[in-house]
Formats: C-alpha cells, structure tokens, sequence
C-alpha cells in the first residue's frame, strides 16, 4: 500500500509541477480563459510540453541526472504552489491579462440526470483504469522500448543512438515524461503518466467541444471520450497513442479557437501542442496532412477571413516545427531521414524494419469491404489490433443519427478532418489504437445526435437514449472486468514482485540474470520485453537482420566464437512450447539446440524457466553463458 | 444559436452576460424578423400556425429508423461481448 501511495504522490508532485511551469508560460502567452477549468487544461498541457522540452535538452546534453530532475520538480511544485497562492489572494477578475470571451451556444440544456449518468459510468471506468495501472507494468510494447528506452537514457544520463534499438532515434516525448516518472519513483509512476494523460485527452475533448455545444454538452463529450474502451484500456499501460490523441485534440481545439477569434496567441498555442503531437508519434503527421482537406475547404469559403488563415497556419506551421522538429532532425542526424524507418524504400534503403506490412491492412480496396469497414471494426475488434483497443459500438450506433440531426456549425469541419484521418488509416495502417486521435471529434457528433434527441417524440427518445446509455454501461463493464486481477496488488495486498512473478513472463528469469551474470555481461536475447533485465540486451531479431548471422555461421561453435568476438557474453533463449498467441522466430533456438549432440558444449545453461501464458502456451526461457573457447575444452574434458 | 440556419454570426456571450451588444442585439432583431416571415409564410401556404419553426420535431418514421439501427448495433455488439464472456 506504501508503494502505491508513494506512487500517487509522485504522479500528483509531476502534474503540480508541469501546472507550475504551464501556468506562467499561459499568462505569458497573454491567454488567460475565463473559466478556471480551462485555465487548468491549458496550463497543464503547456507545463508538459514545457517539461518534456526540458527533458529532452537535458538528456541531448547528458545531464539526465535524476538529481537534476526531482529539484527541477520541486522547483515547479513551488511554483504552482505560489501560482495557486495568489489566485486565492488576488481575484481572478484582477489577475486577468487578457481574457478571451467563449462562445456560449444556445443548445437545450443536457437533462441533469444524464450528466449524472454519464459522470458516474466516466467516473468508476476511470477509477478502474487507476486500479490497473496501480499494478506494474506488463504491456509488451511498453516493456520492449516505451519504458525500456528512458530506463537506458536514464542509466546512461543521455538520450543515445542505440544501434539495436531503432525506435531510439523515434519521437519520443511521451517516453521522456515517463522517464521523470521512472527517475522519481520506478515503473508504476510511469504508467500513471499516461493514466493522467488519459485524463488530459478528456480535459481536451471537452476544450474541443465547448465552442460548438456549450460547456455542459461538452462535458458530456469528456464523458464520452473517457467510456471509449480502447483509450480506457490503454491509460492503463504506458504506451504512447492516448498521449498522441490528447496534444492532436488539444492542438485542434486551440487552433478552432484561434479560426473563431481571429486571434494569433490561440495559434501559438495551437502550433505549440502541435508541435507537440509531433514530438510524441509519427502519426502526428498523419492528423496533419487530414487537415488539409478541411483546411482548403476554410480557404475556398471563407474569403474575408484568407489572409487570417493564412497567418494563424504559418504560425502553427513555424511554431510546430520548432517544438517538435528537434525529433525528426535527430532521426534524420542518425539516418539519413527524418521519419526512419518509414519511406525507407522511397530513399532506396532497405536496412530498415518492415513497416508496409499487409497484413496489418486486413480490409481491401473493394467495395464489399469499403461499404462494411464501419460494422467490421466495431464487430470485429480482433482483426484490428486486439479487442483490448476496440473503440465500443457507440460510434457506429450514433452515425445513423448524423443522417437526421441538423448541421452544428464547426461540426462538418471536424467529421471532415474525421474522414481525412479515417481513410488515411485505412490505406497506412489498420489499427484501432491509431484512430484514438479522432475519438474527440466523434465524441462531438455523437453529443450532438444526443442534444438532438430532444426533438424526438418521447417513446423513441426514451429507446434511443436507453440503448446509448447501455453502450457506455457496457464500456463501464468493461473497465471493472479488466480490474480484476489487480486489486490485491493496487491495495497492497499482494508485493508488486509477487504479481510480476504470476504476470510477467520475464520476471522471474530477469531475477536470475540480475544474480548470476556480471555487471559488464552483454545479453543477446531472443526475448524482447527487456524492461525488467538490469543488463544490457541486444535484440536477437534486430541484430540478425542487420548482420543475417544465420546465414554464415550454422553451427554451434562456430557461432559461439563469433558472439563472443562480437562481444556477447550470454544469450538469452526463449521457445514457445505450443501454437498460438506470442510467437518467437526460432532461429538462435535452432543453433543452440544443435549443440546436443555435441561432445562440446559452448553454451551453457545458467538458468531454466518455464511460464504459461494466458493463452495457455508454455514458454521455456533458458538463460545461457557463451563460454569462451578454453572453457568449451574444459568442460568437454569434464564430460 | 450554433445552427446554420438560425445562427447570426457574432453572438458572443458569457456567463449570461452579453458582450458586444449592438451586434448581438442586431442579430436578435433580425432573428425576429425571420421567425415572424417564416411563421407568416406558413400560415399562408399551409394555411396553419408553426410554434416553434426553427426546431421542427424529428418525424416519427425518422426518429424509429434511428431506434431501429441503434437497437441492430446493440444486438450485434453485445451478443459479441456475451461471446468474449463466455
């Protein structure tokens, strides 16, 4: 319980923190929302970005020192300690610098009980979400390099290029927030980063919405977005797709803010978040070129308003670019290209991973599969990514609604950016995490279809607002489904090393390489989840595909001698012992169990594990020593 | 008012309190004016009164449809769930 509680407090210092140094940087900006919740959004927001920058230039300049970092914490507590002081002190109509008049619309008013209904469900999914990434981390791609890279960074007080590890050279500002949650506390405050990010992507759903349907409506929005299984879901890892949508929603919110206003700091806001949806993914660029559509259908419209346009999207342009530009030019610096390992083919290099894979687009360019994609992404969540990521039925259930509601002004711009985005992903990359960035805009339509209910007679209003309500209980359902595994140890009723033991594949035999192997071992690891291993790993299949090592060296020995003149001094095997679920390439597997028939030895078994999944597919780790050529003739003597 | 049709550009508010009056109060106005043609040019042609003819309620055909589709998703959705429960 401790462990948890010092965890909460860690997360809490963070934010206070990233309040404290947004704070001043909004008032800076000379924007200043009259309304406190909007002041907080935007402050945090802009504190994170800020941060993460910092991070980011400290760890470029090799000072990432967890020193450095917990007194620039502290510094930032005080700080939001003193801004929240003088608010209090001082009335904010006083502190005001320059105030910015929302537009309010006038909508029907959101029924009280359904802004209760849909904050309960919101709220318990949300604590459900907490209750789960209070457990320690497990997700495979957290543990391969969303928390594995600033884990390194950290060991190694600078952000490298590390040659087996490609996604070093990524955008990676999502992994430097986690990186202040590693350095302060461990794992667990990491994964609450994106927990709280969670939280920001509603906070920005609501921002989004407010314009358009009015502060109550777009709580419901907030509410919405939170109900979404896949972003439910995912709060609890520390991955980096709810980051992306937060800053791509924030970024959109400030930069409709800045259309309505006419006013150029909404835009430097906008570019700023922009820049920072850049910094977190590539996908960021994705949401960008689906902007264009809209942006061109703004320019054709609004004629008075071209010049305005023209200028708020260069500042945005510039201002994105600086924030977030930093991560392309260093991949770029490393590579040759700034968004390696994509497009690769395009600049005629092939050293790069697979990225165009078709079996990540498993719907054609057919009309069968055109006419029915909405009803197979929702019906078949499996096919897309795992049904862990599903974005719920509500979605597919309220576009039916669209046909019948009136047009909400700003409404057609979102579902346009919507669209854009959507049929990108269908030719990119067909994966619901990476249609999170749109959740908020169709969070808004479906608000708007649910404030268009009040025209319907009472029979089918009551039936559609029952069946609505149903799908965010389900989601709700959801949530609670996922905790349970992960109270005792959210509670402290069981040790966080106790329940990596029961559910994390890794952990036991990372324990025994932490106690066997030496601090200057080098690990060649079939495995890739090398968060919990205190040495460093090399990935088996990055490095065989840039050295294609099995096509040279077949035979046990042979390969020894070459691991070792490489300068590994273990290799880690792992072997899944029936079908389905994980899958390994066998290929070090194959060698090193040639070696049974071998009067000589050279790799020697240190130590055995077994795990069985939840798949029920036992997995055999063996963690072995490469013993140098003297040593292979001893221990054939012993024989 | 966010409606296209409705909606006169340049209607600010806050909290209740109106800013920028006389374009607000211009919009009004002229929102008045609207309601009072259409309401007359219904009478006229349809020879009946419209109460509220910038929020016409949603046809009863339409409204079901929409309950229909609604209730077709939840089906498919939730025997899904029920599948993934078992």
């Amino acid at each position: 319980m401790i462990s948890t509680l010092i965890s909460l407090f860690i997360l809490i210092a963070i934010w206070l923190a990233a309040f404290g140094l947004g704070r001043p940087l909004l008032f800076g900006l000379g924007l200043v929302p009259s309304h406190r919740i909007d002041r907080l959004l935007w402050s945090l927001a802009l504190g994170l970005v800020g941060a993460g920058c910092l991070l980011t230039v400290l760890g470029l300049c090799g000072w990432l020192y967890p020193q450095i970092i917990a007194a620039l914490t502290i510094w930032g507590c005080l700080e939001a300690g003193r801004c929240v002081w003088t608010s209090w002190k001082q009335p904010a109509s006083d502190a005001v610098i320059f105030s910015h008049e929302e537009t309010t619309p006038e909508l029907p008013q959101a029924p009280r009980w359904l802004m209760v209904m849909l904050g309960v469900l919101a709220g318990i999914s949300c604590l459900a979400a907490l209750v789960v990434a209070l457990a320690p981390p497990t997700a495979g791609d957290a543990l391969c390099y969303h928390l594995e890279l600033p884990k390194t960074f950290l060991a190694q007080r600078q952000l490298t290029n590390l040659t087996y590890q490609e996604e070093s050279t990524y955008p990676l500002l999502t992994e430097m927030w986690f990186a202040w949650g590693l350095a302060l506390d461990g794992p667990v405050a990491a994964q609450l980063m994106h927990w709280a990010l969670g939280l920001l992507l509603a906070g920005g759903a609501f921002l989004l919405a407010e314009p358009l349907v009015g502060r109550r409506w777009a709580a419901a929005a907030a509410a919405v977005v939170m109900l979404t299984p896949g972003i439910n879901n995912q709060m609890t890892a520390p991955l980096n797709d709810v980051a992306l949508a937060a800053f791509t929603t924030l970024a959109l919110a400030a930069w409709l803010r800045s259309v309505l206003h006419g006013e150029l700091r909404w835009s430097l806001l906008a570019g700023v978040m922009a820049g920072a949806a850049l910094g977190i993914k590539f996908t960021a660029l994705v949401f960008a070129a689906s902007m264009l559509g809209p942006w061109l259908w703004l320019w054709v419209k609004q004629k008075s308003q071209r010049p305005e346009l023209l200028r708020s999207s260069a500042l945005v342009l510039v201002v994105s670019l600086s924030v977030g530009g930093g991560w392309y030019l260093r991949n770029a610096w490393h590579h040759g290209n700034p968004v390696y390992p994509y497009l690769e083919a395009a600049l005629g290099d092939s050293s790069g991973p697979p990225v165009d894979r078709s079996e990540k687009r498993p719907l054609g360019w057919n009309v069968a599969h055109l006419a029915t994609f909405p009803w197979q992404v929702t019906m078949q969540p499996h096919k897309f990514g795992g049904r862990g990521h599903q974005l719920g039925a509500l979605f597919l259930a309220v576009a039916g609604g669209l046909l019948i509601a009136r047009r909400l002004r700003g409404l057609g711009l979102l579902l346009g950016i919507a669209a854009g985005y959507t049929v990108l992903w269908y030719a990119l990359r067909q994966n619901h995490r990476f249609l999170y960035p749109i959740v908020p805009l169709m969070a808004v339509a479906v608000v708007w279809v649910w404030c268009e209910l009040a025209r319907f007679r009472p029979a089918p209003r009551w039936a559609a607002q029952g069946l609505l309500l149903a799908f965010c209980a389900s989601s709700t359902a959801i949530s609670l489904a996922h905790t349970r595994g992960e109270w005792a140890v959210c509670c402290g009723w069981e040790t966080r090393a106790s329940y990596l033991s029961h559910h994390e594949p890794t952990y036991a035999i990372s324990l025994d390489a932490h106690r066997l192997l030496p601090a200057n071992a080098l690990v060649l690891s079939q495995e890739q989840r090398a968060f919990y291993f205190q040495r460093p790993m090399v990935r088996e299949s990055v490095f065989r595909r840039k050295t294609n090592y099995h096509q040279d060296h077949n035979s046990p020995v042979e390969f020894s001698r070459y691991l070792r003149a490489e300068g590994f001094t273990h290799v880690l095997v792992v072997e899944a012992q029936a079908w389905g679920g994980i899958r390994y390439q066998p290929v070090l597997s194959k060698i090193v169990n040639q070696q049974g028939g071998l009067s000589t030895q050279p790799f020697v078994c240190l130590a055995e594990r077994y795990y069985t999944t939840r798949e029920q597919v036992p997995l055999r780790y063996r963690l072995m020593l490469i013993a140098p050529p003297s040593e292979t003739t001893i221990l054939a003597a012993r024989k | 008012m966010p409606l296209k049709e409705d909606a006169p550009r340049g209607r600010w508010w806050e909290g209740g309190k109106m800013v920028a009056p006389q374009q607000a109060r211009e919009g009004e106005l002229h929102e008045q004016r609207m309601r009072e043609a259409r309401r007359l040019t219904a009478k006229l042609l349809l020879g009946r009164e419209i109460l509220k003819p910038e929020v016409p309620p949603v046809p009863g055909w339409q409204s079901w449809m929409m309950v229909g589709w609604v209730a077709v998703v939840a089906g498919a959705y939730f025997s899904m769930l029920a599948g993934w429960w078992r």
